[in-house]
């Protein structure tokens, strides 16, 4: 099989590519920015809260509104390959379908992150937040959490595709099954910024989720793809 | 095969209504929760039945990944729709036992979201296959299945240990708490009866699924024919 | 141990409860019923075809 490229040397090319022409256009990345921004100050909006709520409700409301940010920014996982028939050619060369399905959601979480590196400054700086707890812990929790959001929403992309009423489709089949990721990347966040639990179990919970859902992606993403 | 469903539709009407008369007048009126009680024994029948088949659908949706049977998909949306149809009954008899009996009507503990989650999964199984176009529903909608049925314990999981961070009253009286046997034999009544009526709607929507794959072939194959020059 | 005769407030939530299932179940047959006979009409128009 030396003929046929290696998972990880195609999903490099495939990244490769998509960043180059993101950065290209910069349009995605522009309006998905402008976009973020406008939820995390909408949401200060709605909570006025003490040094004190804050903490407590801060996890909750930055989560939310990265997953709305999430969304909008899965939307367009697919639709460049779509509309070049990327896909077909894809289906038909030898490559395996789970370097695409890496690619992309690789490409998704360096998007998200993009999205969380502004969102997270700006909620701090308007809830005036000071993390009881080590930061350190916090970055665990968000690499984890935004895998998972990624991994999901990068595959439930593209069963979306093939829908009538694709962008509500999306969140529409995600947001149920990403509760217990949710839940526990709240929990998690609260019990770092105020301090008063411990985060460990719903780290572990985080990593258990990732590691099931990447794994049943990686399963399943080849049947998706074909699917026409 | 008309008049064995006719046959069994007759003995689940008797047996719903054997059942009602157990759940109404023949079991004991519970002593502290009084006669609202009742509602349990259509409320966990209900639950066991939205619990049974929603694993019908996982294992159908497996099945057809494998086979690409159409039977197992059939089998699979039949499944669906009548678990959450249950599952919608669950949800709205616990509140309605829940706010008499323990002054509210919801609370987020383990088992109740649980369900939730579980309900809002199979509902958007059920969108999906709707709003999806082409051939290939089944395959992205059993995707779909093996994702939120692995969910839920998952889910389970994790609310059991918000729990234990902030408890609750535990609405239905706790993981332990047993029930008198004439109780007990309401519950089985009642689960008879409604898992025969289940199968019955099952049976029905199952062979409806089916039809509606022969009706698009037929209609598939009518058009090429109808074709000038028609397909070689 | 007839429970119309105890008109407790908790009754009214018992009689909601059953009539809530049963409407439910009722509008399930009724989308059934429905189905199948427009799958029938289906059927005979593509017979006549």
């Amino acid at each position: 099989m030396s003929t046929v490229p290696g998972l990880w040397n195609i999903t490099r090319r495939s990244l490769a590519k998509d960043l180059r022409l993101e950065w290209r256009s910069k349009d995605a990345i522009n309006s998905m920015l402008f976009f973020a921004l406008l939820v995390v100050v909408i949401f200060s909006f709605g909570f006025d809260p003490t040094a004190e709520e804050s903490r407590r409700i801060a996890g909750g409301l930055l989560w939310v509104a990265i997953l709305f940010a999430t969304v909008v920014a899965l939307n367009q996982t697919w639709t460049r390959e779509l509309r070049n028939q990327v896909l077909d050619a894809y289906r038909l060369s030898p490559a395996p379908a789970q370097a695409l399905f890496l690619s992309k959601t690789l490409g998704n979480f360096l998007f998200v992150t993009i999205l969380e590196l502004l969102m997270v400054p700006l909620f701090v700086v308007f809830y005036n937040l000071r993390s009881v707890g080590p930061v350190w812990q916090l970055l665990v929790v968000g690499v984890l959490a935004t895998w998972a959001l990624v991994v999901n929403g990068t595959f439930f992309a593209a069963l979306s595709i093939r829908t009538r009423s694709r962008e509500i489709m999306l969140p529409l089949i995600l947001f149920p099954i990403s509760i217990p990721a949710l839940l526990a990347m709240v929990d998690a966040t609260t019990a770092i910024l105020t301090g008063e639990n411990s985060p460990f179990f719903w780290i572990r919970l985080l990593a258990v989720y990732d590691l099931v859902f990447t794994s049943v992606c990686f399963v399943l993403f080849e049947m998706v793809l074909n699917a026409e | 095969m008309k008049t064995l469903f006719k046959l069994i539709t007759v003995c689940t009407v008797v047996l719903l209504g054997y059942g009602f008369c157990q759940a109404m007048y023949i079991a004991p009126k519970e002593a502290t929760m009084g006669d609202v009680q009742r509602i349990f024994y259509y409320h966990l029948p209900s639950a066991w039945i939205a619990f049974l088949l929603f694993f019908v659908n996982f294992l159908a949706s497996i099945w057809y990944l494998i086979r690409r049977s159409k039977g197992a998909d059939a089998l699979a949306l039949a499944s669906a729709e009548v678990g959450v149809m249950f599952c919608t009954i669950v949800l709205i008899t616990g509140p309605l036992w829940a706010r008499p009996v323990w002054g509210i009507w919801w609370t987020w503990d383990a088992r109740l979201t649980s369900t939730l989650v579980l309900w809002l999964i199979y509902v958007s199984y059920l969108v999906l296959r709707h709003y999806a176009v082409g051939g290939q529903i089944p395959v992205l909608a059993s995707a779909l299945a093996i994702f939120g049925f692995l969910d839920v314990p998952i889910v389970y999981m994790a609310i059991r240990w918000f729990r234990t961070q902030h408890p609750q009253p535990v609405i239905g009286g706790g993981e332990g708490s047993g029930l008198a046997p004439a109780m007990w034999v309401a519950v089985l009544w009642n689960l008879a009866a409604f898992m025969l009526l289940a199968g019955q709607y099952i049976w029905v929507r199952y062979r409806q699924a089916l039809t509606t794959y022969d009706l698009e072939e037929a209609h598939a194959h009518a058009s090429l024919h109808e074709e000038p020059g028609g397909a070689r | 141990m007839n429970p119309s005769v105890n008109i407790a407030s908790g009754d009214k939530f018992l009689w909601a409860a059953y009539i809530v299932v049963w409407v439910i179940h009722a509008c399930y047959m009724l989308t059934l019923v429905n189905r199948g006979k427009r799958l029938e009409r289906e059927r005979k128009e593509l017979n006549r075809n």
